[in-house]
């Protein structure tokens, strides 16, 4: 198990510098997934009833390299006097492209990043994101002469099947932001936790079938609904605790509550947990988009700064949890 | 409707039988029907991670314990003895220590 106290951010004053959410214009219905028909009858009552109406889907040549290259290069494009960021932090794909080869060298290849040092942040599943938040962070701070940290992921199914029961529906999407100096909203403080005893809970047999039968498989719904909902809801609430103190905050000046898209049960049963109601703009983008993995918590704070309802010095609190397992907290100052 | 002796139980220890009344009782309440006792609760077809929860919660509250890291095993809930049996350990009662 690691815990990281990265501590409070005010000081330093590192946030967000830029973010550019990549997402699909063509959205398919649940319900007309190719798959929906062959699923078992527990399985496609979950996929229609788990709070998901259309998920978005690329063309199908399009790679996840490809798509966050993309993504990076659309975010450079609205500034081109930002500075080249110093490093490129790549969330790791459900599954990677290449053996052996680069997918961050990939990607920062086509991105057209020759200087960055680029590498993947792997083995978070969703809350890769959140910690690359965190690392950025650290990355800024450990060396005063970096400026800028770019931090993409592209979400797309490791197949063709897109219906992880009892998860999810997995949705296309990528994204691209950046950390910087003088950045809002500001990192204020973040916490992250993993445990080792989950690593097999979610497994893809690549070994034994073709590429196009590859299915997101978990290996017990019981334990997934069992014993890693009770370990998260114990995590969740020691991490945002930790979060507030570290912060210096009290609970009752988090002005939204975000976490990542997977089910609306989900929504609920953290709300019950941690007695904060969670910001509609997330269910709001699980109905329109699916679960997008990493990408999730970046497109709802993304949409969540853009409706304009938050003042400055607003705080967000951002949830972040994997099944592989890993679990983030991280409080953002608006 | 199933009954629970309310004796002590050499295999469980004292107060067993009052533990595995109340969460009979529980378990039939939130079901809206009888809960035998040896039901495997992970077999019912109505399980979801809110009343995985919502047990959880009920344990701690309603025999003042704590459970936490290794005890939150599919094991330890799968049944009413079970159950039974990992609050009287965390409760330090009779037999029932690791």
């Amino acid at each position: 198990m690691t815990t990281t106290d990265t501590g409070s951010g005010a000081d330093t004053a590192i946030g967000v510098g830029a973010v550019h959410c990549l997402l699909p214009d063509e959205l398919i219905p649940v319900d007309k997934l190719d798959e929906i028909g062959q699923l078992a009858r527990e399985e496609a009552e979950f996929a229609r009833d788990c709070g998901i109406r259309t998920v978005g889907r690329f063309d199908e040549g399009v790679t996840v390299a490809g798509l966050a290259a993309q993504a990076v290069r659309e975010l450079r494009a609205t500034d081109p006097a930002a500075p080249d960021p110093d490093v490129l932090v790549v969330v790791g794909a459900r599954a990677p492209e290449v053996l052996l080869g680069s997918g961050s060298g990939h990607v920062a290849h086509e991105a057209g990043l020759s200087s960055a040092f680029s590498f993947v942040l792997d083995g978070l599943g969703c809350t890769g994101s959140s910690a690359a938040w965190s690392l950025a962070r650290d990355l800024l701070v450990a060396d005063p002469a970096r400026q800028s940290v770019m931090i993409t992921h592209a979400s797309r199914p490791v197949a063709l099947d897109r219906v992880r029961h009892p998860v999810t529906v997995v949705g296309d999407g990528a994204f691209a932001m950046t950390l910087v100096r003088g950045g809002r909203p500001v990192l204020r403080a973040h916490r992250q936790h993993t445990d080792g005893r989950f690593h097999d809970l979610l497994q893809v047999d690549y070994r034994n079938a073709p590429w196009y039968e590859w299915r997101e498989e978990v290996s017990s719904a019981d334990r997934y609904r069992f014993e890693l909902a009770l370990h998260s809801q114990q995590h969740l609430k020691r991490l945002v605790g930790q979060v507030l103190d570290d912060a210096g905050v009290e609970r009752q000046r988090i002005a939204a509550t975000l976490m990542q898209n997977v089910t609306a049960p989900a929504f609920q049963f953290y709300e019950t947990l941690l007695g904060l109601p969670v910001h509609p703009v997330c269910t709001e983008n699980l109905q329109a988009y699916g679960h997008t993995g990493a990408m999730d918590v970046v497109l709802n704070l993304d949409r969540l700064l853009a409706r304009g309802e938050l003042a400055p010095g607003d705080l967000v609190l951002v949830l972040n949890n994997s099944p592989v397992a890993a679990w983030a907290v991280t409080l953002w100052e608006v | 409707m199933t009954t629970v002796d309310n004796q002590a139980d050499a295999a469980t220890g004292p107060g067993a039988g009052d533990v595995q009344q109340r969460l009979v009782a529980f378990l039939g309440s939130r079901t809206g029907g009888d809960w035998d006792l040896d039901r495997d609760l992970f077999a019912s077809g109505a399980f979801s991670s809110l009343f995985s929860l919502e047990l959880l919660q009920h344990v701690e509250q309603e025999f003042q314990v704590t459970v936490e890291g290794d005890d939150l095993t599919l094991d330890n809930f799968r049944t009413v003895p079970a159950i039974t049996a990992l609050v009287q350990r965390l409760r330090g009662d009779g037999a029932a220590g690791r």
